[in-house]
């Protein structure tokens, strides 16, 4: 009997494992959506784009904003890319949606993922702010510091990145201030951060919400921030680059809603609808963009569009010197 | 220590009552059933019940994901035993040791010893934990780039231990996992390897389907060519928990090397980047050499040593990840950044402040830990007799069910029909390796260890300028270094001073 119980128990796990693939095909004339709807991340679960991802399904969810159900959709790779991938090898291009950022843009660039005509932006949801930061008691206690010492050991200092995104950010210093600073690539900011308190670099690249709690707990200093105004505390006493001089050195990471090539307008303004609501909920600017350290910076489908040409082109122009 | 263990016995307290009992014990449990199915790690099933845990209170909510997350480390071993399929990486020794066991008709023994041994593990690695946990979130920074290529580099020339009878096989193996592991994108550079305009390959190769059809699939293909006979005439009548039990003079004897592997495989387990398989290798490896019982271990027969050693490094290892990220907010494993997720979204800041502000959080959970453990042990014990019963089943039938376990737990990784494409070409060709005399363990643990090898080799080369000498220059570099040249040279030395003395 208990052998029984136990067998239909596994069996039961395989055939629901199973079902987790399969979706319907069929669309008919009904009013959009009339099918599940797949949000597909293109990175690992518990990173920032997938606890992104997840907090806006359950606050669609929590407010009945759809009445389909969303499945969020784990593919991480390449960057970025092989969720895009994914994305491409739908054939309804109606029912799938995909978080994006600036990094994942170039990832699409650089391994041609990028299909014709690019995809199609649904909205900008917020900006993600970005700092240079040390270990709280290293030697640099200040930029004017950091960089009298990189001029005196041209590429002697090593600055940790996670993504092409981050080596830009370098090598935007490094034209900025004239100097030279090393840069090495890491897989994740914990990664630089534990890198650093190590002493095995001595910068990293980080965004508000993966070094705030080092910094406040003491273990981190951020030396400055490329955001237009100082971020939230407890980053709040750390300058701007344009408080220091180099108001060249502005930059943000912008977080979007992206749908593949050849998405109907339909669901293009549909989404970026549910979207604007959702960004409009405590729980978003709240739990997400202020405990983040974010800047909340909607835009809908036809601002983003007009927006994410500009960026894109920006960013395919940097990363192409970078590659020089 | 004093005050941590007044804080223990607090969290301890908070841990019984019965709402984070029950979390624990379903935690517990789930974790021993996702762990089980190949294809569904801990990481899947933590970031599919992360959801769930966002209306509990936070503790119970982290109570019931970290009894996931090790009760997978105990569920791993299950299938690696009876169906030579590892549900992760750090199971891959377990299959090697404990699924010539289940052919001998000793599975209930290897079961037994691996869930006596994951306990020791897990055991010694939260006394660690609550002892000296911060201390060792500080020796763990001092491993950078330089230190973790040493250290991977020793492990990998371990791997020349496991070559099999024809060290030239050996090698060709892993070569040919150093090859697979080299496809996908470099993400250093943003340049792709050996994707041939495929975007399938574009991630690379994953371990799951890879790993299921070498060595499940094969197994299979095995079986039907008549390749593998189970020897009829032991496994009948020997299905109580009670045949399953190791005796009392086994289990003291388990003791010393359980907690030397323990030791090894909680240290290692907490170093940045490291992670479980890492270190159950290098633990296993040094069982080998230095065990009391390593002629029986590695060979055709299984032993209840080889399990016990990889099991309680990898549940060791498994806790030890939780030190950076109590500690330093930083997880120390792609399972742990899922719980580190969570934690933000329960509204508390990992960080280097955590436990000032959220004592009772943190020694809830380290409380919680103990009681897990014995909660999954007694659980696992419990469940032995009935995983027996998969004995009795013949091949014919056993055969199309391994089958579909091993297509779903491919399908069930990315949720695509590549990855179950790759089980089968995995499969086949294991399957024709194997009949030429070429081993299969090489190439999988080259496989897991070669990216980790060439990203850290490449990021102290980008830090150094590239100068080699930075692996000297660094003394736990360096130590790690002599320490595999000594292995290296080590038997060739033996063999000259035999043959010195023979002359003589």
């Amino acid at each position: 009997m208990k052998k029984r119980s136990v067998l239909c128990l596994v069996l039961a796990a395989i055939l629901a494992l199973g079902l987790v693939g399969c979706g319907g095909g069929s669309s008919s004339a009904a009013a959009y959506p009339d099918q599940a709807i797949e949000l597909v991340i293109p990175a690992s679960a518990g990173g920032g784009s997938d606890i992104m991802a997840r907090l806006l399904v359950q606050i669609i969810q929590d407010n009945d904003l759809c009445s389909q159900v969303i499945t969020p959709v784990n593919k991480q790779g390449g960057g970025g890319s092989a969720g895009q991938a994914y994305v491409n090898s739908k054939s309804d291009p109606n029912y799938t949606i995909f978080t994006i950022n600036d990094a994942h843009t170039i990832a699409s660039n650089v391994s041609e993922t990028r299909p014709e005509g690019g995809f199609t932006p649904i909205c900008m949801l917020a900006k993600d702010e970005v700092l240079l930061v040390t270990k709280a008691d290293s030697p640099y206690q200040t930029m004017d510091d950091a960089i009298a010492a990189i001029q005196a050991n041209p590429m002697g200092l090593t600055v940790g990145c996670a993504d092409q995104l981050d080596k830009i950010c370098v090598f935007d210093i490094n034209n900025s201030y004239g100097v030279e600073f090393n840069n090495v690539y890491f897989d994740s900011a914990g990664e630089i951060a534990t890198a650093i308190m190590g002493d095995h670099v001595e910068f990293g690249i980080f965004n508000p919400s993966e070094c705030a709690s080092l910094v406040e707990g003491g273990e981190l200093k951020a030396l400055a921030s490329f955001s237009t105004e100082r971020c939230a505390a407890p980053l709040d006493d750390v300058p701007t680059f344009t408080e220091l001089g180099h108001d060249d050195l502005v930059f943000a990471m912008s977080r979007g809603i992206m749908g593949p090539a050849g998405m109907s307008e339909e669901a293009q303004k549909y989404w970026s609808d549910i979207f604007e609501k959702v960004c409009a909920t405590d729980a978003w600017t709240k739990d997400y963009v202020e405990a983040n350290g974010l800047t909340p910076t909607f835009m809908n489908y036809e601002e983003y569009t007009t927006y994410y040409e500009e960026n894109e082109k920006n960013l395919v122009e940097k990363i192409a010197v970078l590659g020089e | 220590m004093l005050a941590n263990f007044q804080s223990l016995l607090m969290g301890l307290s908070t841990a019984v009552t019965p709402y984070n009992l029950l979390a624990c014990l379903i935690g517990g449990v789930l974790g021993i059933f996702v762990g089980a199915l190949p294809g569904v790690g801990a990481v899947a099933g933590c970031s599919l019940l992360l959801p769930i845990t966002y209306k509990m209170n936070p503790v119970a909510a982290i109570i019931m994901l970290a009894g996931i997350y090790y009760g997978n480390m105990y569920g791993g071993a299950y299938s690696a035993i009876l169906l030579n399929i590892p549900g992760d990486s750090p199971a891959v020794m377990t299959a090697v040791e404990g699924y010539p066991m289940t052919r001998r008709g000793l599975a209930g023994r290897a079961l037994f010893t691996a869930n006596f041994s994951s306990f020791v593990g897990g055991s010694i690695g939260i006394i660690c934990l609550t002892m000296v946990g911060p201390l060792l979130a500080q020796i763990g920074l001092k491993f950078g780039p330089p230190e973790m290529a040493s250290l991977t580099f020793l492990a990998l020339t371990s791997i020349g231990w496991m070559l099999g009878d024809d060290p030239k096989k050996g090698l060709i193996a892993t070569a040919l996992g150093v090859m697979i592991s080299n496809i996908g994108m470099d993400a250093s550079s943003a340049n792709f390897r050996y994707t041939f305009g495929s975007t399938n390959l574009l991630s690379g190769i994953s371990f799951i389907p890879l790993v299921v059809g070498m060595f499940g699939f094969s197994q299979v293909l095995n079986m039907v060519t008549g390749g593998t006979k189970v020897d009829e005439s032991v496994h009948v009548g020997k299905l109580s928990l009670k045949e399953s039990m190791l005796t009392k003079k086994e289990m003291i004897s388990l003791l010393p090397q359980c907690l030397r592997t323990s030791l090894v495989g909680g240290f290692i387990g907490f170093l940045p980047g490291a992670g479980g398989t890492t270190s159950a290798f290098l633990a296993y490896m040094m069982e080998r050499k230095i065990n009391k019982h390593r002629d029986e271990m590695g060979g055709k027969t299984g032993s209840i040593y080889g399990v016990s050693a990889v099991e309680s490094a990898n549940n060791a290892a498994s806790v030890g990840a939780f030190i950076p990220l109590l500690s330093l907010g930083i997880p120390g494993s792609s399972t742990t950044a899922v719980l580190l997720g969570g934690l933000m979204a329960w509204g508390l800041k990992p960080g280097p402040l955590l436990f000032q502000q959220e004592p009772d959080f943190c020694w809830s959970l380290i409380g919680s830990m103990y009681i897990g453990n014995v909660l999954c042990l007694i659980f696992g014990l419990a469940v032995i007799p009935f995983l027996m019963k998969l004995m009795k089943v013949p091949a014919n039938i056993l055969a199309p069910i391994i089958t579909v376990v091993c297509i779903v737990g491919a399908y069930a990784d990315s949720n695509s029909m590549f990855a179950v494409w790759t089980m089968l070409v995995a499969g086949v060709i294991t399957f024709m390796l194997q009949k030429k005399g070429i081993p299969s363990t090489p190439i999988i643990l080259s496989f897991v260890l070669a990216p980790t090898f060439e990203l850290k080799v490449r990021q102290a080369l980008e830090i150094s300028n590239c100068n080699l000498l930075i692996f000297l220059q660094k003394p736990i570099s360096l130590f790690f270094l002599l320490f595999a040249a000594a292995m290296l040279l080590a038997p060739a030395a033996i063999k000259l001073v035999n043959r010195n003395k023979k002359g003589v």
